[in-house]
C-alpha cells in the first residue's frame, strides 16, 4: 500500500496542478451484534477498503475516492479527478466570488515526518469469538426473563478497529490504528396497559475487548429490571422550576450538544449554515463571555486515555493536542482544523479535522471534552444532603437543540425526587429545557475528581454527506439550579 | 440475462450454505458544498460492497466487504464459512424469499457491468458539470448582489448519485434496482436573517435549482421586510410546509410502529388497529409503483414489497409486520417502502388563508422521540417562522420549540394540500401534503 500512495502522492506534486495534496488510505473493520431476548437478530462483520484523495489548487478542493484501492490505473484515474475537479471549483468560484480555501501554516518542526499512533489493547475483539460475545448479552437475558413485568430485552455490541495511512505533499508519513467498543441494552416491561424501560449505556473507548469484560453488564441487570418496573408506577413530573443533579451518564450528552457543537469553529463560521446549523459562540465572545458559573472549566483532551477522540494524528496530519476551552466560565478557545484556525486568527490547529472514512473529506469535529471535576472535595452523598428540593437524573434520555445551539431540551432514562437532603421517590416523563449558557450558568457544584467518568457518542452526526465520528465526554455529578422541568 | 452478479461463485454458496442472501451495491456520488460563500466541498466518490448473510445449521452471520475482485469475493465467502461455526443459531430464521412473486427481475451482469465501466464515468463528467452549474448559479447571485444593498452569505449543496442494488437468494430471489438521486439546497443569511429551501428527485435535470434559490431568497427578503415579533409559546394553529409535515409525519415510519410491538403491548397504538385514529380525509399508504412515487419494490432481502395502506379514510388499517412475526402468528408480512399522503388539489398558500391567527412554519430541526408511550416528539422549527393574522403573513416570529405526537396531530388536521416528492438516499422517499393543524403545541422559544 505504501509504494502505492507514495506513487499517487508523487503523481500529484509532479503534476504541478495543485498547491497541497494529500493521500489517505483507510481500511476500517466493524463488528455489530444485534440480539432480542436470546435470539441473535443481526451479526455482521464489515470490511471497508479504500483510498480518498485530497487536492487544494488555488483555494478550492477536489476530493475523489475509490474502493479499487489496489490498482494504480483506479487510484491515478481518481487522483486526476481531484485535481479536475479543483480546477472546476477554481473555475466557478474566480467568477463569483473571493473567497478562499486557506491552510493554517505548519512550520518544518509541526510537519510530522513520521507519525505512528495504535490504541493499546490487551485483547483484539476480532479474534473473540461471536459465541462469547453473544453469551454476555444472553446472560443478562437469562438473569431477567422471570422478572414481574418482563417483556423484552434489545442489546448491541459493537466493534470498530481502523488502520490509516495519512502521507500529505508537505512530507507527512502518518499511520493510526483505532480500536473502540461499545456495549449497551434496554429492558423493557409491561403492565397493566402501559410500558417503560430501562437501558444498560456502557461507555464506550478505545480499548481492546478487555474494556467489554470489565464492566457490570451482567450485574447491572437486575437492579436496571427492577427500575424499569420502578419506572411504570412512578409520578409524572409537574411542570415547574426545579433543582437538578444530573450525574455524568446523562450530562455527558447534553456537554456534547450544548458546549462541543456550538464551539466548533466551521459551525461558528458559517459553514455548517445549510445543514448542521450555526452556533451563538461567536468569535468576538472569546475571552469575554461568560458560558458558565466560574466553577465550570471545560478542557478538550484528545490523549485522553481511552477517549474515543484519541486517535494520535487528526486527517490534517496533526498531533492530538489538549486545551480549553472555557475557563473558568469564560468562552476561551474552540475546537478548530487548518481550514478554520487561521481565520479567528490562531497560529496553529487544534487538530480536530476528522473524516468518518477513507471516501469522504474530513471536516471540523468535536474533540474528547469534559466538564472538569469540582475544586473542591464533594461526594454525590454531600451533594444530595446539601439539596432541598431536586430532581436527580441517570441515563440518557431524548436530546434535541436548535440550529444556533441555544435552546435545548433533554430527557433521561432514570429520574428520582430529592427532599430535604434525601431521595425520596422515583418520578417519569421528566425533561429539562435551557439556553445553553444559561443552564451552565446556574451550576453551582460538582462534584470531585473522585467521581469523574468518561461517556461518550458514538454517531455524532455532521456534513453533507452526512458523517458520524465519536468522541468521549467526561463529568463529575454537577447541580444544576432552577432549570425548567417537564415541559414535553 | 446472465442470472448472476458479476464475480459471485453461486455454485460454491448453493454447495456450502444452507441458506443466503447475496446483496451487491454500488455507488456512484457527487456533491459540491458551498458556505460563507465560497466553495468548501467537492466531492467524487465511487463505492461498491458484497454483503452476505449465509445460513448453517440455522446459524446465521453476515459478512461484507468493499473488495468486489473474485478474490475478494472468494475471502469473503471463506471467511463466513468459517466464522458461523462460532455463531449461534437464529431462533427467528425465515427461510430467504423464493422469488415466487419477481420472476420478472432478474440480476444481471448486464447492468452490474454498466454501472461499472468507464461510460458512467462519461456521464459523470456532464453530472460534475451541472452540479457546478448549480452552485455557480447561486454564487453568481452573491456577486450580483455584492453591489447591491443585498449583502448575501450562502451555504447549501448540490449533490448527484446513482445506486445499483441486487438481491439474490439460495431460494431463487432475483431483484435488481437502478436509481438516480439528485439534491439541491440552499440557506440564504441576509441581514442577520436565514431562509432555506431544498429539492430532491430522482433526474438531476427535474432539479429547479434556479427557483430554490429565488424562493429562499423570497423568504428571507420578507423575513426581513415584515420584521420580527417575539411571541410566547402556547397552542397555536399553525400551517406546516410540505417540508416540515414530511419532517414530522415522517418519523413514525422511523421509530418502530410494527405489529409485534403491538402485539406485546409496547407501542402507543395498542387496541387501535381497524379503529379510528385520523379524520376520515386521511389515508397514508406504501406503494413502491406509484406514479406519485416510485421507489424500490423489494426490501434488502429480496421480499416484495406491494401497495399496503397504514391509515385509510382515518383508519389505523394495519402496521408493518416482519416475516417471521407473520409467520408466527398466522398475519400478512409487508414493509413499508416509500410513504404516501393521498393529497388533493390545494396549494399550500391557499391553506394559508385558512389561519385566523397562528404561525406559517417552513421547516422543522432536531426531531427525537420524548416518550414512545404516546409518541410525544420533539423539536425546533428553523428557517422561516412567519405569523399570521386572518390569512396574512404580518411578520417573522422568534423560533420555538415544540413537543407533540403526531398520532395525537392526526386528529387535528383541519386541511391538507397537494403533496410533494421528497427523495431521500437512505430513508423512505415520501409524498407529503402541506398540513394545516389546530393547538399545535410550541411549548419554549429560543433566542433568535
Amino acid at each position: 500500500m505504501d509504494k502505492l500512495l507514495l506513487e499517487v502522492l508523487n503523481f500529484l506534486v509532479a503534476s504541478g496542478k495543485i498547491d497541497y495534496a494529500d493521500v489517505r488510505y483507510r481500511e476500517t473493520f466493524t463488528e455489530d451484534i444485534i440480539t432480542s431476548n436470546n435470539v441473535l437478530k443481526n451479526y455482521n462483520n464489515h470490511d471497508d477498503r479504500g483510498v480518498g484523495i485530497r487536492v487544494l489548487k488555488d483555494g478550492c478542493w477536489g476530493f475523489a475516492s475509490t474502493s479499487k484501492f489496489n490498482d494504480i490505473d483506479s487510484l491515478l484515474k481518481y487522483a486526476n479527478i481531484a485535481i479536475e475537479i479543483a480546477k472546476q471549483a477554481s473555475y466557478f468560484q474566480n467568477h463569483n466570488s473571493s473567497n478562499r480555501i486557506k491552510l493554517t501554516k505548519l512550520t518544518a518542526d509541526q510537519i510530522i515526518r513520521e507519525g505512528k499512533y495504535k490504541t493499546p489493547i490487551v485483547i483484539d475483539p476480532f479474534k473473540v469469538t461471536a459465541k462469547d460475545k453473544l453469551n454476555i448479552l444472553f446472560a443478562v437475558h437469562e438473569n431477567v426473563k422471570n422478572k414481574q413485568g418482563f417483556k423484552r430485552i434489545d442489546g448491541t455490541m459493537k466493534f470498530k478497529k481502523f488502520h490509516q495511512f495519512f502521507y500529505s505533499s508537505e512530507g507527512s508519513r502518518i499511520e493510526n490504528e483505532i480500536y473502540l467498543n461499545d456495549v449497551s441494552y434496554t429492558i423493557t416491561v409491561v403492565e397493566d396497559g402501559d410500558f417503560q424501560s430501562r437501558t444498560f449505556f456502557g461507555i464506550p473507548k478505545t480499548a481492546g475487548f478487555e474494556w467489554i469484560l470489565a464492566q457490570p453488564i451482567v450485574e447491572d441487570s437486575t437492579r436496571l429490571a427492577e427500575e424499569a418496573l420502578i419506572k411504570l408506577k412512578a409520578s409524572k413530573v409537574t411542570p415547574a422550576k426545579r433543582d437538578l443533579i444530573i450525574l455524568p451518564s446523562n450530562l455527558h450528552l447534553t456537554i456534547h450538544e450544548s458546549v462541543g457543537h456550538p464551539t466548533e469553529l466551521d459551525r461558528v463560521l458559517g459553514w455548517e449554515a445549510n445543514f448542521a446549523g450555526t452556533s451563538f459562540a461567536t468569535p468576538e465572545k472569546k475571552g469575554n463571555f461568560q458560558y458558565g458559573s466560574d466553577i465550570v472549566n471545560f478542557r478538550a483532551d484528545n490523549n485522553l486515555s481511552g477517549g474515543l477522540a484519541t486517535i494520535g494524528f487528526d486527517d490534517d496530519g496533526i498531533p492530538s493536542k489538549s486545551f480549553d476551552i472555557i475557563k473558568d466560565g469564560i468562552l476561551v478557545g474552540y475546537s478548530t482544523t487548518r481550514e478554520t484556525a487561521h481565520l479567528i486568527g490562531e497560529s496553529e490547529s487544534m487538530g480536530c479535522n476528522r473524516a468518518d472514512s477513507y471516501a469522504l473529506m474530513p471536516i471540523n469535529r468535536i474533540p474528547n471534552l469534559s466538564l472538569m471535576p469540582g475544586k473542591k472535595l464533594l461526594t454525590l452523598e454531600e451533594l444530595i444532603a446539601d439539596t432541598e428540593d431536586a430532581i436527580l437524573i441517570d441515563g440518557r434520555g431524548s436530546f434535541s437543540i436548535d440550529q444556533q445551539r441555544l435552546n435545548f431540551q433533554f430527557g433521561g432514562d432514570f429520574f428520582q425526587e430529592i427532599k430535604n437532603g434525601k431521595i425520596v421517590g422515583p418520578l417519569r416523563d421528566v425533561t429539562y429545557q435551557a439556553i445553553s449558557y444559561e443552564f451552565w450558568r446556574s451550576c453551582d457544584a460538582i462534584c470531585d475528581q473522585r467521581f469523574w467518568q468518561t461517556h461518550g457518542t458514538l454517531n455524532c452526526g455532521k456534513g453533507e454527506p452526512s458523517q458520524t465520528q465519536h468522541m468521549t465526554h467526561g463529568a463529575s455529578p454537577a447541580r444544576f439550579r432552577n432549570i425548567s422541568v417537564g415541559g414535553a | 440475462m446472465i442470472k448472476s452478479i458479476k464475480n459471485f461463485n453461486f455454485k460454491h454458496a448453493d454447495s456450502n450454505f444452507d441458506d443466503y442472501i447475496i446483496k451487491y451495491q454500488k455507488l456512484e456520488r457527487g456533491l459540491t458544498r458551498f458556505a460563507s460563500n465560497m466553495l468548501t466541498q467537492n466531492i467524487v466518490q465511487e463505492k461498491d460492497s458484497i454483503i452476505f448473510t449465509g445460513y448453517k445449521d440455522r446459524k446465521k452471520i453476515t459478512l461484507s466487504t468493499n473488495n468486489t475482485t473474485t478474490e475478494g469475493i472468494n475471502d469473503l465467502l471463506a471467511r463466513t464459512q468459517e466464522m458461523l461455526k462460532y455463531s449461534l443459531e437464529d431462533l427467528e430464521y425465515v427461510p430467504s424469499y423464493d422469488g415466487s412473486e419477481n420472476n420478472e427481475n432478474e440480476v444481471s451482469n448486464e447492468v452490474s457491468n454498466e454501472v461499472t465501466t468507464d461510460k458512467a464515468s462519461e456521464k459523470d463528467e456532464q453530472e460534475k458539470f451541472l452540479r457546478m452549474k448549480m452552485v455557480g448559479a447561486a454564487l453568481s447571485k452573491v456577486r450580483t448582489d455584492a453591489n447591491s444593498p443585498l449583502n448575501l452569505n450562502i451555504s447549501g449543496t448540490a449533490e448527484s448519485a446513482k445506486q445499483f442494488v441486487a438481491v439474490a437468494t439460495k431460494n431463487g430471489a432475483r431483484r435488481f434496482l437502478k436509481r438516480s438521486f439528485a439534491e439541491y439546497s440552499n440557506t440564504i443569511e441576509y441581514a442577520g436573517e436565514r431562509a432555506a429551501l431544498k429539492m430532491s428527485c430522482n433526474k438531476e435535470t427535474d432539479i429547479d435549482y434556479l427557483n430554490v434559490f429565488d424562493s429562499a431568497l423570497e423568504d428571507v427578503k420578507l423575513i426581513v421586510k415584515k420584521g420580527k415579533r417575539s411571541f410566547d409559546p402556547g397552542r397555536y394553529d399553525v400551517l406546516l410546509s410540505s417540508r416540515a409535515t414530511s419532517d414530522f409525519m415522517g418519523v413514525l415510519f422511523s421509530y418502530g410502529l410494527d405489529r409485534r410491538s403491538y402485539d406485546e403491548g409496547h407501542s402507543p397504538l395498542v387496541g387501535k388497529i381497524k379503529s379510528k385514529i385520523a379524520d376520515s380525509s386521511i389515508s397514508i399508504y406504501t406503494d413502491p409503483l406509484s406514479s406519485k412515487l416510485s421507489s424500490a419494490n423489494f426490501t434488502s432481502e429480496g421480499r416484495p414489497i406491494k401497495k399496503h395502506y397504514f391509515i385509510k379514510d382515518g383508519i389505523l388499517e394495519d402496521l408493518p409486520t416482519s416475516p417471521f412475526w407473520a409467520n408466527k402468528n398466522n398475519l400478512k408480512e409487508w414493509s413499508m417502502g416509500n410513504i404516501i399522503w393521498e393529497d388533493n388539489n390545494i396549494f399550500e398558500k391557499d391553506l394559508l388563508k385558512q389561519i385566523k391567527r397562528g404561525f406559517y412554519i417552513k421547516e422543522f430541526w432536531y426531531i427525537r422521540m420524548v416518550r414512545k408511550n404516546d409518541f410525544t416528539l420533539t423539536g425546533m422549527t428553523r428557517n422561516g417562522i412567519f405569523y399570521v393574522e386572518d390569512g396574512e403573513i404580518v411578520s417573522s416570529s422568534n423560533h420555538f420549540r415544540w413537543n407533540e405526537s403526531p398520532l395525537s396531530v392526526l386528529n387535528r388536521i383541519v386541511a391538507f394540500s397537494k403533496g410533494y416528492e421528497r427523495r431521500s438516499f437512505g430513508g423512505f422517499d415520501n409524498y407529503f401534503p402541506a398540513i394545516l393543524v389546530k393547538d399545535f403545541y410550541l411549548s419554549s422559544k429560543t433566542g433568535f
